[in-house]
């Protein structure tokens, strides 16, 4: 580490924040930042400016290092303000019982399932750009990853809520775990709700470990400069030294003892294929039993074996959605982000976006397809409802937000527009919701037309719902703040320095317009 | 990453060129064999006195058919897979997948030769034949989607976008060997973002028409997916398989190396397991929900000697191969790695005749249908077609360069390695 003061360097980031054009790379409109060059002879580079190693980690950990930056504060209060929402409505469902919330007979599942589902696909974009693009090597993915994988798990967390409470006897929670009663009588293991906790068990115990092993090099390198950080200053008051001392210690603690020897990065690289195998089943295997929760019933309109790889499909466009929303504000908020997550990255996501948004799309017409091909006319009935019925609306917004909004990705502006790319990501995120709201609501018209009826929330099913994006936003940015945004280590593995065959690194600072030719 | 190889001076005529003789050979040798396996069939089925023959040897050709349609249409879906996620390791492999999907014009005409069959010895598809639907209350529901007029327009629709996007694809990868235009590519590229759109669509109707449609009354949403797993397993089994034997031939020395090889076969591994999910939700849905008419389906495939079938089928389609590619070493070893091929491509054969054969049946009494069990009708049956397939297959290899020779991303592609 060379003896820069990394306040210094922070300072000198966030001055040219507030210069764009000092941060900003040439914008060529075709090629906005250089990286999304068509010249199928030029691979596009995966980190701009110049950097070094050593800029790399000073950038990066400056994000947290630094003060934070003003919106912080106020969006925390605000986030954790909306998680306490969610807790005063899980409170008054705990008291007072699931009367609390719209749900009816035929439909005993409401918004909960809705919300337990949504989340739990959000979390797959984490698992696929870590797992599967890891796999693949997609080089790209690095700037990214540990972003999305923060995200699975807090996706996760809130999921993992709704199950939890959905029955308001939260003393009965354990009852989701396969241990006999009081009565000896064991869970039935014939149902998909009890395969559910295994597979989100699993999920989030591989998904955690693969973010945490992924992070212990860099809570080194945060652990190393908590240190010299206090070495450096040359006056040091006492309430720095004890934040200094607690960082240096925690994060000491979290990093395991790793010394960046070679042995542990051999360990580690093991590791971490070795995780990655592991959670590549888990991207396909989670969402389908989520999918058999519907599918295995006898109901129409549940009851559909394109369910397992549709939901899939849709886990991983909502997840990727949610990963745009949530990365293009850091890219615009946080100094120096652009250099890593390139406009390439960007649209390489919306791409991905249009081609889930299309396999979902596939999924609907086949859905509806076969339902007028079985002949069945419960079957047919029950689509010609959702698409017609009492909810119209709601099947409308799915199939607007989720089939015909990514398409608009066809086009290279769209793909390269960041602020509208956010707002199609929230349209998707949107749709997304609907599509499990569609599903679930099927059941206001069973087979008994006598016992058919409108489903309509409560005030406290919306607030819960409300409040549990504030417990993801709460946890995000804690996130944001006080770990590694990005993975140091991957990163500099994909600089061009980090090839031995590499010619020798451009000067510093010089504008990349253009593409690195290979 | 690595040493960055010059493709001029690693590509040498004589590693990229069939010595035409040997490949002719071989090629009109399975020609003539598919061949005399088809004329067989044909007679057979116009000198047959009972219906049952006829059918049996009609299903046969069809399982001989739907086996070869697969590599091709996978081909196809992986051809522009490569194309737009610009895959740099498989630029070098990109050829023998565009020599296969340059098949689908042999397929256009066995499945001509299945329509014409199918006319004067079948129907194939029983709800063609207005006697047997007469009063299926079923039947007539789906009429506006299963009539035979719709049934062949739909199939030239299939066949003519498959058609046009392997042409062109071919195409552009051909030119580009003689002007070395990048830009080529990017053509390639573009068609292919649209194309895997059409492609899914096809796709999943043609097997809904074909295979699906073989029991009328039965339907699963899966379905389209589940004949595509098997379009990408086999055309991987198959490409791989034909740089094995190339490189076993002599050629393609320091081109296509054991790191290729490596990497085809986590993929050939990764569309295993696919196929088994796809095929075990399929399956475990319409058992668990236990609807008898989506059952029924299943219960012919669980019954009256086609147990064994299906039983096999789970153990060489998906069990053997998936410990067979799991270890790395394996992968990296040719001669198990082209044992695998082989074997999944054989199981293929198996998985369409699994799907065709059983619907074969006779009704020999009011609605007492008689099964036919496997017989030699069945193995020139299926030898018509994937003899002339293979053969003329043989022809495409040999009539030009066995890679592309001047692919933008050849220096990646052959440089390729695994541990870095």
């Amino acid at each position: 580490m060379s003896p820069v003061d990394p306040d210094a360097y922070g300072a000198q980031n966030l001055g040219k924040a507030s210069d764009p054009a000092a941060v900003d790379v040439v914008r060529d409109p075709e090629t906005i930042d250089g990286t999304l060059v068509d010249d199928p002879s030029v691979r596009a580079p995966l980190v701009l400016g110049g950097r070094d190693f050593h800029s790399v980690t000073e950038t990066i950990c400056g994000w947290s290092e630094n003060k934070a930056p003003g919106w912080w504060l106020p969006a925390f209060m605000f986030s954790a303000a909306t998680a306490g929402v969610a807790g005063l409505m899980i409170l008054y469902l705990v008291t007072t019982g699931v009367g609390v919330w719209g749900l009816n007979n035929p439909v005993a599942w409401g918004w909960a399932i809705v919300n337990f589902v949504w989340w739990v696909g959000i979390g797959h974009a984490g698992t696929l750009i870590s797992a599967i693009l890891c796999i693949f090597k997609q080089k790209w993915r690095t700037s990214i990853n540990r972003f999305a994988e923060a995200m699975t798990i807090f996706a996760v967390i809130c999921a993992g809520t709704f199950p939890g409470i959905h029955v308001g006897r939260i003393w009965f929670a354990w009852f989701l775990f396969p241990i006999p009663n009081s009565n000896s009588i064991w869970p039935n293991f014939k149902s998909p709700l009890l395969w559910d906790v295994f597979a989100v068990g699993t999920y989030f115990t591989v998904s955690l470990l693969f973010w945490y092993m992924g992070m212990i090099p860099d809570i080194a390198t945060f652990r190393d400069r908590a240190i010299k950080r206090m070495d450096l200053r040359k006056t040091i008051g006492p309430f720095q030294l004890a934040v200094g001392k607690i960082a240096a210690f925690g994060y000491g603690v979290a990093s395991l003892g790793w010394r960046f020897s070679h042995r542990h990065w051999q360990n580690y690289e093991k590791a971490y294929i070795l995780l990655a195998g592991i959670a590549t089943p888990l991207v396909l295997s989670v969402h389908s039993v989520v999918s058999f929760d519907f599918a295995v019933a006898v109901v129409p309109g549940w009851h559909t074996t394109i369910f397992p790889p549709y939901f899939v499909a849709g886990a991983i466009f909502s997840g990727f959605a949610m990963v745009l929303t949530l990365l293009i504000p850091a890219r615009a908020l946080y100094p120096g982000m652009k250099d890593f997550v390139t406009a390439r990255t960007i649209e390489n996501m919306c791409k991905i976006i249009t081609v889930t948004g299309s396999m979902v799309g596939f999924a609907y017409i086949m859905e509806f397809f076969i339902a007028w091909y079985s002949a069945s006319s419960y079957e047919s009935e029950a689509f010609i409802i959702r698409a017609l019925g009492p909810y119209w609306w709601a099947y409308f917004i799915m199939f607007f937000c989720n089939v015909l909004s990514p398409q608009v990705f066809w086009l290279k502006w769209a793909r390269s527009t960041p602020w509208f790319i956010f707002i199609v990501t929230i349209f998707v995120n949107i749709g997304m919701w609907f599509e499990r709201f569609v599903i679930v609501t099927t059941l206001s018209s069973d087979f008994m037309p006598s016992s058919w009826g409108y489903y309509a929330p409560t005030y406290v099913d919306v607030l819960t719902f409300v409040g549990s994006l504030g417990i993801f936003m709460t946890l995000f940015l804690l996130f944001m703040r006080f770990l590694p945004m990005l993975a140091i280590s991957e990163v500099k593995n994909v600089l061009p320095q980090a090839n031995p065959h590499a010619a020798p690194p451009p000067p510093a600072g010089a504008p990349a317009t253009n593409g690195e030719a290979r | 990453m690595g040493h960055i190889v010059d493709p001029d001076r690693a590509i040498s005529e004589s590693k990229v060129r069939l010595a035409p003789g040997a490949a002719r050979m071989v090629g009109a040798l399975l020609m003539a064999v598919g061949a005399v396996a088809l004329v067989i069939t044909v007679v057979m089925m116009a000198t047959a006195k009972d219906a049952a023959t006829q059918y049996q040897a009609l299903a046969a050709y069809h399982v001989g058919f739907m086996t070869v349609m697969a590599p091709t249409l996978g081909a196809l879906v992986f051809v522009m897979i490569f194309q737009q996620v610009n895959a740099g390791w498989a630029a070098l492999l990109r050829r023998q997948f565009e020599n296969v999907l340059s098949m689908v014009v042999p397929c256009l005409f066995l499945f001509v030769g299945l329509g014409l069959l199918s006319t004067f010895f079948g129907p194939l598809w029983k709800w063609m034949d207005p006697e047997f639907v007469s009063g299926d209350v079923m039947y007539e529901v789906k009429k506006p989607f299963l009539n035979t007029t719709f049934f062949y327009v739909r199939a030239g629709v299939y066949f003519t976008i498959w058609t046009v996007l392997a042409t062109m694809l071919r195409r552009y990868s051909i030119q580009q060997d003689e002007t070395g235009d990048p830009w080529l590519t990017a053509k390639a590229r573009r068609m292919s973002s649209y194309g895997l759109l059409l492609f899914a669509l096809t796709t999943g109707f043609a097997s809904f028409d074909w295979l699906m449609s073989l029991d009328h009354h039965w339907f699963s949403t899966m379905f389209g997916v589940y004949y595509f797993a098997e379009t990408a397993g086999s055309s991987l089994a198959l490409c791989t398989l034909i740089f094995l034997v190339l490189r076993q031939r002599g050629y393609l020395q320091d081109l296509v190396t054991v790191e290729h090889f490596h990497d085809l076969g986590k993929l050939l591994f990764g569309f295993t397991v696919f196929w088994a999910y796809i095929g075990f939700s399929q399956y475990f849905l319409i058992w668990y929900a236990n609807i008898p008419e989506e059952t029924a389906w299943f219960a012919l495939r669980k019954n009256g000697g086609w147990e064994a079938y299906t039983f096999w089928l789970v153990v060489g389609r998906f069990v053997v191969p998936f410990f067979i590619l799991m270890p790395r070493p394996f992968r990296r070893n040719k001669l198990i790695l082209g044992f695998a091929c082989a074997w999944i491509l054989f199981f293929h054969g198996l998985d369409m005749f699994w799907l065709v054969r059983p619907e074969a049946t006779v009704e020999v009494g009011a609605h007492i249908f008689e099964r036919m069990p496997f017989s030699w009708l069945d193995i020139t049956g299926i030898l018509g077609p994937v003899g002339i397939y293979l053969g003329l297959l043989m022809f495409r290899i040999a009539s030009g360069p066995l890679v592309p020779l001047k692919d933008p991303r050849l220096p990646e592609s052959l440089a390729h390695k695994n541990y870095v």
